[in-house]
């Protein structure tokens, strides 16, 4: 508030000193400070001119608060106020807010006519400044009810934008600390998320987390290059500054803007557009490089504008497609935004002074990282949960299958201890009795003639076993081979049946070991069983070659054909699938109805 | 009585069955059990080390069934006559040890009566199987006439080579 009532103030003073057309400045309270508001200056095209032919030419007064000559392609510019000291205090401060600046030098005029000039620039280090500070401050030494005349001459490779208050040093250190800390503070919670998120990158190694860091390290960078503080604390070469640092945090946010959104699927033609944008980037520099550094500020400045535009619609076509994290996109680019707006606003004079104004960039930035590590986070967070889904979803698809696999194993037992009980059992039972009654018997016909219907069912018996063994597994398969077992199913399964089969196998027994070759073995049983129980087919072929590095099996039928419905598939199609997976195969299916059947079956080599 | 005895090597899993046929060849003045082998391997490395007339091998046996035992020793010794003892009533079982070149093909089921008939036939270079076999081979036609014993060399692709 008091800030503003000092603005007004000093607007009231202008106002005032309008019909002289000079600006003049009245200190009359030490714990004020005053600052050059809407100041008179001169465009000086070539940098040519020098104190003594500026004091006689006419100064224009500034339309804006600050001006910052974006579009003005002079390369110095001048600035010329009085200053009338009301107070008992004679040693006040010029300060100027313009870290970035490459050079000012202040001329001031004493009432006696006597000239004392000072310059300094970024390269100044601080042994050099008089007062050693982020800012540029110059002591101005000003009798009481005296008046100066003050000069100022401003070149810069990057915008000449000069921000100038005048206060004691009172003034001006207990209004630094409060800005320092705030800027410290800001600048501390961008940095600690940026650190945040080059941990979770090195865990996830998404590029989406690089270009976070990339664009918000640089983002940092330009608030406190701008802000002069890393001028003041390290010797910085010049050409890094707002110029050159802007292209390059573009072209993050680019990058950022089209991984983050998945512009590819979600934002067709915001992706079109990156590349182009993306090489625009690089013309302010080439211009900067070539000594254009007027033209190439204002490029900079434009490219930033650009974007703004750039990230609003890619945020908002995004979040129309569906994508549920650019709401986070857009607040913090949003919030990026609307700073930017209050921090130009505050230079044209249409919001007032204070430290959320003047930190703007700071308190932007520092939000912004908060909201975008935010959607990181929930990004992270969907991924994990995603990766929970699938697990579980994999893991209830192999409970389904152990269940089905096991009331298979219980079928399977039924049938074989119903096979023993019902068949056996009774032969046995049969034979035991003979034995008895056998025993019974007298005469030596009759005994002879059992003991032949004994060997007999003891023979069934045997035969029984066979059978329910043969069932059970293959014996072929160990001792003869896998092509000589299939060989000897099919010829099996079909001679008790109706149909015709032919069968032309190559030999494919070395090629598959015992696992695949029982995996094999019952995946063409299956088929054979399927076709002999429902095809109703006259004639059937089976051939296996080898292909190349695969194994191509192929069986036909002209049965009845069947729908082709993967929905309706039994346990026996299921498990041709599940061994077919096993073996790393593929399988076609063609039926139609009543022409038939194919199945045609891709096994590559081991 | 200094009639040279036959040398017998029998191989078996079944330590029962195994003494049950020592017992039956013993029994015959002119049979002389000369190594007992439970599986595959220790049959092969007992055929190969000794002297022996007769190597009657049960097909299902841990290490090596007795098929590929049978093509082992024919190999080094085709001198020995193999006499397979099997529970295997099946026809691709039978002309796989056919074409191996085994002299006698005997059911387990009926050992006690055919083995003494089949070393006989044996020792005289003839062959033996199974009456039992013999039937089951004859009733079990192939209805299609593109029978097994036809494409035999669909069998013994190895050896086309």
């Amino acid at each position: 508030m008091r800030r503003m009532k000092i603005s007004i103030f000093s607007l009231l003073l202008i106002m005032f000193c309008l019909p002289v057309s000079a600006q003049r400045i009245v200190l009359s309270d030490t714990l004020k400070k005053y600052d050059v508001d809407y100041p008179y200056y001169l465009e000086d095209k070539d940098a040519s001119l020098n104190f003594e032919s500026v004091v006689s030419k006419t100064f224009v007064k500034a339309e804006d608060k600050v001006p910052d000559f974006l579009g003005n392609l002079s390369d110095a510019i001048w600035y010329r106020f009085n200053i009338s000291n009301k107070t008992n205090e004679t040693q006040w401060f010029l300060e100027v807010k313009a870290g970035f600046m490459h050079n000012i030098s202040i001329y001031q005029i004493n009432e006696d006519g006597s000239v004392k000039s000072l310059t300094l620039n970024v390269n100044n280090h601080s042994k050099h400044k008089s007062v050693a500070s982020n800012n540029l401050i110059f002591p101005i030494t000003i009798l009481k009810n005296s008046e100066k005349t003050i000069f100022i001459r401003s070149t810069s490779k990057t915008l000449i934008r000069t921000s100038m208050s005048i206060g004691t040093m009172q003034k001006l250190y207990e209004d630094k600390t409060f800005t320092s800390f705030g800027d410290g503070f800001f600048t501390a919670i961008a940095v600690a998320l940026l650190l945040y998120n080059l941990f979770v990158y090195f865990m996830l190694r998404e590029k989406v987390y690089l270009h976070y860091i990339g664009y918000i390290s640089i983002a940092i960078l330009h608030n406190n290059l701008v802000a002069g503080y890393i001028q003041a604390a390290l010797p910085f070469p010049d050409w890094i500054n707002t110029t050159t640092v802007l292209p390059v945090m573009c072209f993050f946010s680019i990058l950022f803007t089209n991984s983050f959104l998945q512009s590819k699927e979600y934002a067709p033609l915001i992706y079109k557009f990156r590349l182009p944008l993306l090489l625009i980037c690089i013309i302010p520099l080439i211009c900067y490089a070539l000594g254009w550094y007027r033209i190439a500020i204002l490029q900079s400045a434009t490219l930033i504008f650009m974007l703004c535009i750039y990230w609003v619609i890619a945020g908002i076509i995004a979040y129309r497609n569906g994508l549920a994290p650019a709401a986070f996109y857009l607040g913090g680019y949003g919030i990026l935004v609307v700073v930017s707006i209050v921090y130009e606003l505050k230079m044209k004079g249409l919001l007032p002074e204070n430290y959320w104004t003047d930190s703007s960039l700071f308190i932007g930035v520092a939000i912004e990282s908060v909201i975008l590590s935010f959607a990181l986070a929930n990004k992270f967070n969907f991924y994990k949960k995603e990766k929970e889904r699938l697990q579980n979803e994999a893991y209830q698809q192999a409970t389904r299958f152990s269940r089905e696999l096991i009331s298979m194993q219980e079928a399977e037992r039924k049938r074989i201890a119903s096979e023993l009980h019902d068949s056996l059992g009774q032969k046995l039972v049969l034979i035991k009795n003979k034995i008895l009654k056998t025993s019974l018997s007298e005469t030596k016909e009759t005994q002879q003639l059992s003991e032949d219907t004994l060997t007999q069912n003891v023979a069934d018996a045997i035969q029984e076993i066979r059978n329910i063994s043969y069932g059970l597994r293959p014996y072929q398969l160990d001792l003869l081979g896998l092509t000589s077992s299939i060989k000897s199913m099919a010829e099996d399964s079909f001679d008790t049946t109706e149909i015709d089969y032919n069968i032309d196998l190559q030999n494919i027994d070395s090629f598959f070991d015992n696992e695949a070759q029982i995996n094999i073995y019952r995946i063409i049983q299956e088929c054979i069983h399927n076709i002999i129980k429902h095809a109703d087919a006259k004639n059937i072929y089976i051939i296996i070659k080898k292909i190349d590095n695969q194994i191509k099996i192929t069986i036909t039928d002209d049965g009845i054909g069947f729908s082709s419905d993967e929905n309706k598939m039994g346990f026996g199609l299921k498990g041709i699938k599940e061994r077919l997976q096993i073996l790393g195969g593929t399988m076609n299916v063609d039926s139609n109805f009543n022409k038939g059947s194919l199945f045609e079956f891709l096994i590559p080599l081991q | 009585m200094n009639i040279e005895k036959i040398k017998i090597l029998i191989a078996d899993d079944h330590p029962i069955f195994l003494k049950g046929l020592q017992e039956v060849l013993e029994d015959a003045d002119n049979l002389e059990v000369v190594h007992k082998a439970d599986n595959g391997t220790d049959a092969i490395d007992l055929a190969l080390k000794n002297e022996i007339d007769i190597a009657i091998l049960d097909i299902d046996m841990p290490g090596a069934n007795g098929l590929q035992v049978a093509e082992q020793i024919l190999a080094k010794k085709p001198g020995v006559a193999i006499i397979l003892l099997t529970m295997h009533k099946a026809k691709d079982t039978f002309l796989k040890a056919l074409e191996i070149g085994i002299s006698g093909y005997v059911l387990k089921e009926n050992a006690v009566v055919d083995i003494i008939s089949a070393i006989s036939a044996v020792n005289k270079f003839q062959s033996y199987i199974s009456p039992e076999m013999s039937s089951y081979l004859l009733n079990n036609k192939n209805r299609n006439g593109n029978d097994s014993t036809l494409k035999l060399e669909l069998l013994t692709p190895s050896k086309k080579k």
